[in-house]
């Protein structure tokens, strides 16, 4: 066995074998190093049912899903070895409006990839599917291009690509522990000796809560025990000369598919048996669990109400075996914060729809330092230390009976909460609000008044919340009231080359005045989008860096992996020990000057300015800055005091009406504003050079994304982001929506909503620039139907922003 | 027509024992099923029931948990079934047909009986006949062809060298079934849910006044097979290859 190598990959699953295929065939040839405890596919993937189709609750896990498709038609090939690839298109069924509507998101999302897909009516559904009972059905979605591909045969041939390309394969080869030497190097011990390396991949599927737990880390998966059953011979379709379309009808939460002359019913029920939830035995290897069919029959029976043949035909073999799961059932890729050189790619409960397409990305990831496409929706960072085990073991019993449930964009689910909760969630609950979570953070969505809507109905279209957010934005406009941010990402960044690092880390000029803030956007090295954060200098050797709440430890990482070793600059993480309240509206200097013991007046607290001030007796750090675009404050404050604040703060207030908000309305008013998003206007498809944010770069410095936006410069942007207000009545736009000149896609939403003071339906969506002017018409397509769409001046609320600096 | 199939409740083949204690394993975590020779005998006991009339009964002896066992014979058409209850997965088969002939005798005596060739679990191969031996009956093991006419049983069985051998005896009798004598069919799933609905009745060696201790063999160890790592590839030309293959089959696996 080597003792050096560029990476190891833990685990011979069909996605490490994957990763370390894709890190050969891009360059790293003989520099790679597989470790598999016994044999390859011996975890997971061995018991897949081997469907590979695009349908993904997210555009960018449909990127995946395409690639990893576009990969296997080529694979053999390549390799020589066949990965028995069927195309047999697959249709997806609905049986209710509310799944209909998920249709249509998935139709009109994956218009904007410009895939084949279509709707295809029960009549239709019929004839493609002799043996479906149509009747409920109201329709479906057709994509012709789906298929499946065996998965043992799937991974031996990347192995055999891999082999050729010279990677080393350690096959009973167990890994019992791992470290990081002084000069960053990681040394993985195994029972063969130990590897020396740049780069560590835990691919190790079932195991990879104990891998990740070897470097300190603890990571949401555990694993379930999936069932699916194959049925005898059936001689219909064994006379057949096509393959029959893979069906899944999420409504009876089943999926059925042709293996061979008959079929495989695969179902996600209402009560999954975790197994081994603590952690699976080391010498578990493709062995099934004894299937509990008392645990799975109302989803047979609903396969039989579906299917009726089913009920003719005998159980061939029901196969159950253990699969991983995370909180929300996306796997776990990417940079392990807060690790150096260490990656995830586990987690998977889909791995083989996606193991070629992860295997591409997530390579191309390690060896450029940066992803091909925006992987955040399964990137293992989105998890911060609240998703612990217990949280995990709860989240997951609520989340594997609900994998064919609907995705709404407005539902939080109840389980495994609260977690996080700022001081005042009493109030938050007296005041009848209604709670999304947020990286584990309780916030307020909405205020309705006593007895009304507390509970807001899962929808595409505007829900029941819609009243009482308006009520929420006007009150904002034209009196006072409190924002709950706790929960913002806080970093105090000091030291002697503080300054000069952030000038380096932001493509912005950092402030040169104490009580100076600045809008600061981090770039990648390619220019785009890392993240954005608000930083406020505090004096010549300490800023106060504020960022998203759910984007802390992918911000923070990227930090600490760009910190000097010299020591000459400081990095804390604050977020725990700061609560934010802001006080925002008309009234809010009023209220604020009723119990600051400072002058808070226009004159001396001005407009995008810091200053530390007694708030009662509270001592804060106040930001006269919003993301709503009203005059306000954003009042930063020891989280202890936090309850003495919001008391003082609600009894000035009285006078004026104060009310608390929520997390609706600001969103709303954010679009009248333009203020960008994270990981929607903000990702790593785009520069700030495309937005109205341009005004940030300042090119006369040096700054990581430099060398990428003089590039962009001097070709010429290719998108632009404009602001459209869009003619609905009931579905606003909600991002990755695609949007047309005619018949031509042009561009896609990046987010959308109504913005109830301009009394619009807004999107906002990168466009081919010809497209961005001004009264240009396009359309937007929503929940599968073309809506047209204006092109307007940005912002649409108070341009001059006359209202903040008032 | 009655006739008793004796199913036992076994490991799956490709399930991972995992040895606990000095003679015992764990096997709250594993699959078990229906020992695969049996399923010969339940499919050819209901083919003679759907033709002649009467009734199936599984006799199972075995641990608490072999009622799953028994409900996938009843799954695949038997009537009901009869579990006597042991602590242990290994019993001697002179305990084991102690108890099936003690649980057929107090449920009334069939007509015939089946077995399986063997058991895939201890494979000693010796049940069937030592409860024909106890009953009094003739007994034929590794039946692949059966007939029943009337009181008479005509079975057929391979002998080596494509010879068969064809016996014929009066019943009642004990059959061992093996492969070929049918294909056991697959149960479907209304056929599962019926058979959870169908009677088994549980009893105690003690109730059958069988002492449990009486087993003439006792287990004293069990030990796993060590892992082995690898296949070994063997180069070169054929008859290099053909050599080493011989020498390593004798000099370093010994087994030839």
């Amino acid at each position: 066995m080597k003792t050096n190598a560029r990476a190891v990959v833990i685990g011979g699953g069909a996605i490490g074998v994957s990763v370390a295929y894709h890190l050969a065939k891009y360059g790293w040839k003989d520099d790679v190093v597989l470790l598999e405890k016994h044999e390859l596919t011996s975890g997971s993937t061995w018991m897949a049912a081997g469907n590979v189709s695009f349908f993904h609750g997210n555009y960018y896990g449909t990127q995946v899903n395409k690639k990893s498709i576009e990969i296997y038609k080529e694979l053999e090939k390549e390799t020589g070895q066949p990965v028995g690839w069927h195309t047999t298109g697959s249709i997806r069924t609905a049986d209710n409006p509310g799944r209909m509507d998920e249709l249509g998101y998935a139709y009109s999302m994956n218009r904007c990839l410009g895939l084949d897909v279509s709707y295809i009516t029960p009549e239709e559904i019929g004839k493609m599917h002799p043996f479906i009972q149509t009747e409920g059905l109201l329709g479906g979605l057709y994509w012709p291009d789906d298929g499946d591909v065996d998965p043992n045969s799937l991974t031996q041939a990347m192995a055999k690509g891999a082999r050729k390309l010279g990677v080393e394969f350690n096959l009973h080869t167990m890994v019992s522990g791992i470290y990081q030497k002084s000069s960053g190097e990681w040394v993985v011990e195994t029972d063969k000796g130990d590897i020396t390396c740049e780069k560590v991949v835990n691919a190790a599927g079932l195991w990879a809560p104990e891998v990740a737990r070897m470097v300190g880390l603890e990571i949401p998966s555990i694993s379930i025990a999936h069932t699916h059953i194959l049925y005898e011979s059936i001689q219909e379709i064994a006379d057949r000369d096509t393959y029959l379309p893979l069906m899944r009808d999420p409504d009876k939460s089943i999926y059925l598919r042709q293996e061979m002359d008959s079929l495989i019913l695969g179902l996600y029920e209402a009560n999954g048996q975790q197994w081994y939830k603590n952690g699976v035995p080391w010498d578990y290897a493709q062995e099934e669990i004894n299937p509990d069919l008392d645990n799975i029959s109302d989803c047979i029976e609903g396969g039989i109400e579906r299917f009726p043949i089913l009920g003719e035909t005998g159980f061939k073999h029901i196969t159950a075996g253990p699969i991983t799961y995370t909180p929300n059932a996306e796997p776990l890729v990417g940079p392990a914060a807060p690790l150096k050189n260490f990656y995830n790619a586990c987690g998977y409960s889909f791995g083989i729809t996606q193991a070629g397409g992860i295997g591409h990305y997530l390579a191309g990831w390690m060896m450029n330092g940066e992803p091909e496409i925006d992987l955040w929706p399964m990137d293992s960072r989105r998890y911060g230390s609240y998703a612990n085990w217990a949280y995990n073991t709860e989240k997951i019993a609520d989340t594997y009976p609900r994998l064919y449930s609907i995705i709404y964009p407005n539902e939080f689910r109840d389980a495994a909460r609260p977690n996080r909760t700022s001081p005042i969630y009493e109030y938050q609950k007296q005041a009848n609000a209604v709670f999304g979570d947020y990286y584990g953070w309780e916030c307020p969505n909405y205020f309705p008044p006593k007895g009304e809507d507390g509970y807001e109905d899962p929808t595409w279209r505007r829900s029941n919340a819609f009243k009482h957010v308006g009520a929420e934005c006007k009150h904002v406009m034209e009196k006072v009231g409190i924002i709950d941010l706790t929960r913002f990402a806080k970093t105090k960044i000091s030291g002697p080359g503080a300054k000069a690092w952030l000038n380096h880390m932001t493509c912005q000029k950092v402030p040169e005045k104490d009580g100076r803030i600045a809008l600061s956007p981090m770039l990648d090295h390619k220019g785009n989008f890392k993240t954005d954060m608000t930083v406020s200098r505090v004096n010549e050797n300490e800023f106060f860096c504020v960022t998203a709440s759910v984007g802390k430890k992918h911000d923070q990482h990227w930090m600490l992996e760009n910190l000097p070793e010299d020591g000459s600059v400081c990095m804390e993480d604050i977020t725990y020990q700061m609560g934010c309240l802001v006080l925002v509206g008309p009234n809010s200097r009023d209220v604020l000057a009723k119990v600051a013991y400072d002058d808070v007046s226009n004159d001396v607290f001005k407009f995008g300015t810091s200053r530390e001030i007694y708030v009662g007796r509270t001592k804060c750090r106040v930001n006269r800055m919003n993301y709503v675009g009203e005059l306000g404050f954003e009042i930063f404050h020891p989280i202890a005091h936090q309850i003495t604040l919001y008391q003082d703060l609600m009894n000035a207030g009285a006078e004026f009406d104060i009310r608390l908000i929520g997390m609706y309305a600001m969103d709303s008013m954010r679009l009248e504003k333009g203020y960008l998003a994270w990981k929607s206007e903000m990702n790593v498809h785009h520069t700030p050079l495309e937005t109205n944010v341009a005004w940030t770069v300042k090119m006369d410095k040096e700054f990581i994304g430099k060398k990428g936006l003089e590039k962009q410069k001097a070709e010429g942007i290719a998108q632009k982001l404009v602001c459209m207000v869009v003619d609905v009545k009931d579905s606003d736009p909600f991002g990755y929506n695609p949007i047309f000149a005619g018949d031509e896609r042009i561009g896609m939403t990046s987010s959308g909503g109504y913005g109830h003071r301009v009394e619009k339906s807004i999107a906002f969506g990168y466009v081919k620039p010809e497209f961005a002017k001004e009264g240009t018409q396009l359309e937007v397509e929503i929940l599968g139907r073309k809506r047209s769409a204006t092109v307007s001046a940005m912002p649409l609320y108070d341009p001059k922003n006359e209202k903040m600096k008032s | 027509m009655k006739i008793c199939v004796c199913v036992k409740h076994v490991p799956d083949t490709a399930a991972t024992i995992r040895i606990e204690g000095d003679a015992g394993f764990k096997d709250s975590e594993i699959k078990f099923v229906a020992s695969p020779y049996d399923e010969y005998g339940i499919e050819e006991a209901v083919k003679l029931v759907e033709k002649n009339g009467g009734e199936v009964v599984i006799v199972t002896v075995g641990k608490p948990g072999a009622d799953a066992t028994i409900r996938s014979a009843l799954a695949m058409g038997a009537e009901r079934g009869i579990l006597v209850t042991t602590d242990s997965q290994f019993l001697d088969a002179t305990l084991t047909a102690k108890a099936l002939k003690a649980a057929m005798e107090k449920d009334g005596m069939p007509d015939i009986i089946f077995t399986g060739k063997g058991s895939v679990d201890t494979e000693t191969f010796q049940t069937q006949y030592r409860l024909a031996g106890y009953l009094g009956m003739p007994v034929v093991n590794d039946v692949s062809k059966l007939t029943v006419d009337g009181g008479k049983a005509v079975a057929e069985l391979e002998v080596g060298g494509g010879d068969k051998q064809v016996i014929e005896m009066n019943l009642p009798c004990v059959i061992g079934a093996t492969k070929g004598l049918n294909e056991p069919r697959y149960p479907k799933f209304p056929d599962i849910m019926k058979a959870k609905k169908k009677k088994i009745e549980q009893m105690t060696l003690a109730d059958l006044g069988i002492d449990g201790a009486a087993g003439a063999v006792i287990l004293e160890k069990l030990e796993p097979v060590p892992e082995r790592s690898g296949a070994k590839m063997i180069e070169g030309s054929v008859e290099d290859q053909v050599t080493e293959l011989i020498r390593i089959l004798k000099e370093d696996e010994k087994v030839l």
